[in-house]
């Protein structure tokens, strides 16, 4: 068992005056063996949430969990590892990618070198790289290559939690697949858990059971795959889903009602209420009579299942439209 | 580049070699001088005493009439050891303060860094000076005096390089394992920072050389009977009207040994920081397609703005000429919006700059023909080519952020353009500024005219680069992946924005894009590149029902959509493209195709028109109703990568 679970976590970057919370209140269960997509545009917070979880950005508020027991005391056990985005800063370029898979390998799981290069190998392997390979510098490798040394390298931890930062969008599609495919194949075996975190909707629909969407800080929905994709409640879900290029999608299609091309918020200066007000086609910008959108901020609802933080979510339903051609 | 070929480079550059050679010779003076002429600079010839230059003492004799040309080359060992004992002790404890701040709790991390920072503001000679008089006078003293002085400025440089590197993925990685601080310091950060900190260090010894001749030479350093340059110096002035030779001597090795170690240490900098070519370059011919075909378009046809044959792109490198772009040939017509994709490294941006002009030397570009709007962009002259660029030939790159003067208004770089190619006022060329932000529907323009371009998100920034393109009614817009940096959404609003203008204007749009989805969405017509060359160039229409070329194919097929079959594995191309400089003979997709035959591994297959508009380059194109289907690949798959493991049904 290893279930992962933020309890009202708040994180908060700088003073009190110029600093900003780039993690408001989430609250967010990632149950035993399972793998839960984080999407959301850049800046919203999927990062801070899961270099808090490693300790690596200040949890100001609220508990990370594993098993019930604050992450801060498990420490030393180091059950939760993270692959990073960038392949050509995750490796230290001066050290043999074996070396760098070894240091992670908890002291004195093996007493010998011979064994602890064999568990290298091992590792290597996993990651259908050649073992042969260990010695080689991070520089000899391509892109695809090095991030399949970086998950290596999270496994010689022995995780019980993975956590994977934007691991393909560095890559050409080319490998990305390759990488993915591994991602996935790896956790089924190992039954670990998994925090996957992309802006590609497509990547995160193939690999995850769960999505949260993440908006300047908030989680605005939540719920199984197929539910949230196929029913998407949360205006902003919705955008984000007609935003997606596919094949089969309209890209240039307008939607009338829709306060286009509004600027981003400031997350130093978050609008009141719903943080999404200013750019929401159902909200107080379109619908004036919807004020409490401005004056109180709709709660994510803690029942399981598909949960939307909207104040007027029930009133959205089904696909996400595509009625409209392109005006001009 | 390896390590070694780095170094190496040092030694090829003019000045890098002086350097060396200089630096060598004063190492082996400094080794051998003493047993070569010990005996000559300690004999006391008290008949000739102070004598001038002669030909038995070439730069004269001193108050014992000894020889001062063999004592200045004695001089040497001591010197040059001083030197770098204090450049040793200079570099350890700078090291020790400079990384302390990051293993120490924090509160002594403090204390460290405010210590650093109020030594590195004391003059470095006068901290010398002072911890002279602190050790008392003799060499013992000058040499930590003038160590310890040093030791600031190594401290702020390890800090600020060690902060850097703290930075960096590989240190979030190894403490979330539970490294301890202090090993990540030894294993990760040191290494990182060892190259530049030698560097400096041997900046520093030529440096410390002169320092230690400059308190010799105030008679606080170096004490009688043992001698080093300063102390010689000393000396020598005492009678410089009488014997000027012997003042001269060790002034000019003081100087030379400065400088060699000065000129070696910037040369290694500016190889450590790339800035020193490397090598020379062996040039070779550009390869000629084997077979000329007739030229794909005859003659420019009338309603075409960019026309472009055969177009090549070379780079010298150490190992001879690389051709990143090799015989790219294609039209763009008026009002037309055209989407380049291909994997990184395919040569798409280098086609871009190419066709603009914008490729700068070593590069070389030739073609033949490069036409925009009627003019000859090989042949132009430069100012030809200036008028164009922000005029009728709009550029939008994918970090709009580059493209901004940081320090100037948004609304004032945007009317500049105007007031450039247009002659506009001021005045006017600001309300255009204005009117052009409200096109591209920057909100509040009137008052975001008025801002930096630092208070702009990515996407404002975007959207302003091309207000700023749109400033001079362009006939082309070429945009490098505009929208890469960019989220989903705003991507979206910065594609449509570009569909806008160019139905409004007629300006013809070339989109560059590694995402072939986006460029199927937005585009009329996809030309896929491949290795520096175009694969494939048909309608957007007919892209995932008639694709022809394997690798277009193959495109389509890995990248996952919304609907992907989440029970299968995804899709993978086996392999990676060549390197600009290992292209095959023949096709350059061979290793990773399934259909690759014999004569795919023996010959290029040229671009040539299939059907309408289709052009293909393939000497097996798949037939126009098959699917490439993708390998299944598990964890038990065979690891070799290069095996091609897609195949294509139907075409076998
Ligand atoms: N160390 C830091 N100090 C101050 N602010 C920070 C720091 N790290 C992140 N932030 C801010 O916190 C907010 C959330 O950042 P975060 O990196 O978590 O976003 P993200 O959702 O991962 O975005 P992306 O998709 O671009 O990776 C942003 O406004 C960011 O600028
Ligand atoms: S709460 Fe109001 S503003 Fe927020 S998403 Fe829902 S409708 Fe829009
Ligand atoms: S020419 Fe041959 S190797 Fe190249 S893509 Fe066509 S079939 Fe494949
Ligand atoms: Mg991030």
């Amino acid at each position: 068992m290893s279930e992962l679970r933020f309890d009202h976590v708040s994180v908060r970057y700088g003073s009190r005056s110029t600093g900003l919370t780039a993690v408001d209140d989430v609250s967010l269960t990632i149950p035993s063996g399972s793998v839960v997509g984080l999407v959301g545009e850049s800046g919203s917070g999927k990062s801070t949430l899961a270099r808090a979880a490693i300790g690596l950005a200040p949890v100001t508020g609220g508990a990370i969990t594993l098993d019930g027991v604050d992450v801060a005391k498990l420490r030393r056990r180091h059950p939760i590892q993270m692959v990073f985005q960038d392949p050509f800063s995750s490796l230290d370029p001066r050290m043999a990618i074996g070396e760098s898979i070894a240091e992670m390998i908890p002291r004195g799981t093996f007493s010998s070198a011979a064994a602890k290069r064999a568990e290298v190998g091992r590792l290597l392997k996993l990651v259908n790289l050649d073992p042969d390979r260990a010695g080689s510098l991070p520089g000899a490798l391509s892109g695809g290559q090095r991030q399949r040394i970086g998950l290596a390298r999270a496994l010689a931890a022995r995780p019980e939690v993975i956590i994977a930062d934007e691991i393909t969008s560095a890559l050409d599609v080319s490998v990305q697949g390759s990488v993915l495919n591994l991602v996935r194949n790896v956790c089924a075996e190992l039954e670990l858990t998994m925090l996957f975190i992309s802006h590609n909707l497509s990547v995160v629909r193939y690999l995850s059971d769960y999505i949260a969407v993440m908006y300047l800080g908030h989680i605005v929905e939540l719920g199984p795959v197929d539910e949230v994709l196929n029913n998407a409640k949360h205006p902003y879900t919705r955008e984000l889903l007609a935003s997606v290029p596919t094949r089969n999608g309209n890209l240039l299609a307008v939607d009338p009602a829709a306060p286009m091309d509004v600027e981003p918020a400031d997350p130093h200066h978050p609008p009141s209420g719903c943080r999404f007000n200013p750019r929401c086609p159902i909200g107080p910008l379109v619908h004036p009579e919807r004020q409490i959108c401005v004056q109180s901020a709709p709660q994510l609802p803690t029942t399981p299942g598909h949960a939307t933080a909207c104040h007027f979510a029930d009133l959205t339903r089904g696909r996400v439209p595509q009625p409209f051609e392109p005006s001009w | 580049m390896p390590t070694r070929l780095k170094w190496l480079s040092i030694v090829r550059s003019p000045v890098g070699a002086t350097a060396t050679v200089l630096v060598l010779i004063v190492a082996l003076l400094a080794i051998f001088a003493p047993l070569l002429w010990g005996a000559q600079a300690e004999a006391i010839d008290t008949a000739g005493t102070q004598q001038g230059p002669s030909a038995e003492h070439l730069l004269g004799t001193d108050a014992l009439g000894r020889d001062v040309l063999a004592r200045v080359l004695i001089a040497t060992q001591l010197s040059v050891a001083l030197a770098v004992i204090a450049v040793v002790i200079g570099v350890t404890v700078g090291t020790l303060l400079g990384t302390a701040p990051s293993v120490l709790p924090r509160w002594a991390a403090r204390l460290v860094v405010g210590i650093v920072n109020i030594a590195v503001a004391f003059p470095g000679l006068l901290l010398a000076l002072f911890l002279a008089a602190v050790f008392g006078v003799g060499a013992t003293g000058a040499v930590f005096a003038i160590g310890l002085a040093m030791a600031p400025s190594f401290a702020r440089l390890t800090q600020t390089m060690s902060a850097a590197i703290a930075g960096r993925d590989f240190i979030s990685a190894a403490r979330a394992a539970g490294v301890s601080r202090l090993r990540v310091l030894i294993r990760h950060v040191l290494p990182n920072i060892a190259e530049p900190l030698i560097v400096n260090a041997t900046v520093a010894a030529g440096g410390a050389l002169l320092a230690f001749a400059g308190l010799s030479f105030l008679g606080i350093g170096v004490q009688v009977p043992a001698y080093d340059w300063g102390k010689l110096l000393s000396e020598g002035l005492n009678r410089i009207y009488i014997n000027p030779a012997a003042a001269f001597g060790p002034a000019v090795a003081v100087v030379v040994a400065g400088l060699a170690f000065n000129l070696l240490g910037e040369t290694a900098a500016s190889v450590a920081g790339g800035r020193v070519a490397t090598g020379r370059w062996t040039l070779s011919p550009l390869p000629q397609p084997a077979t000329r075909t007739a030229p794909a378009f005859p003659n420019v046809s009338v309603g075409t703005i960019l026309s472009i044959e055969n177009l090549r792109v070379s780079y010298p490198t150490p190992n001879g000429l690389v051709h990143p772009v090799r015989g790219v040939s294609f039209e763009v017509r008026e009002g037309e919006a055209l989407g380049v994709v291909g994997e990184s490294g395919s040569g798409k941006s280098l086609t871009a700059l190419a066709a603009s002009r914008l490729i700068e030397p070593p590069g070389v570009v030739d073609a033949d023909r490069l036409e925009f709007n009627g003019i000859q962009m090989l042949t132009a002259p430069e100012k030809t080519i200036r008028g164009l660029l922000g005029t009728s030939l709009a550029m939008v790159f994918q970090d709009p952020m580059t493209s901004f003067n940081p320090t100037r208004r948004i609304g004032s770089q945007l009317a500049e353009a105007a007031q450039e190619h247009q002659g506009m006022s001021k005045k006017d060329a600001m309300k255009r500024a204005v009117k052009q932000l409200q096109a591209v529907r920057v909100p509040a323009a009137t008052r975001r005219a008025e801002q930096y371009p630092h208070e702009f998100s990515g996407g404002m920034r975007q959207r302003a680069m091309i207000a700023m393109g749109l400033m001079n009614s362009p006939k082309l817009i070429i945009a490098d992946e505009p929208t890469t940096a960019l989220d989903v959404t705003v991507q979206r609003q910065v594609l449509r924005l570009l569909e806008r203008v160019r139905t409004d204007t007629n300006a013809a749009i070339l989109l560059i894009s590694h995402d072939i989805a986006v460029v199927s969405q937005s585009c009329e017509r996809v030309l896929v590149m491949y290795a520096g060359r175009v694969v494939e160039d048909l309608p957007t229409a007919e892209l995932y029902t008639g694709a022809r070329h394997p690798y277009t194919r193959a495109l389509l097929e890995v990248v996952p959509d919304l609907d992907t079959d989440r029970e299968q594995p995804l899709g993978v191309i086996p392999g990676r493209p060549p390197a600009p400089g290992e292209v095959p003979l023949g096709c350059a997709f061979a290793a990773r195709c399934p259909l690759a035959t014999v004569q795919c591994r023996e010959s290029d297959p040229e671009l040539e028109t299939h059907r309408g508009k289709h052009r293909v380059a393939c000497w097996n194109p798949v037939g126009g109703d098959t699917r490439v289907t993708l390998p299944e690949l598990s964890t038990a798959a065979p690891r070799t990568e290069a095996a091609p493991v897609a195949t294509v049904g139907g075409a076998q």
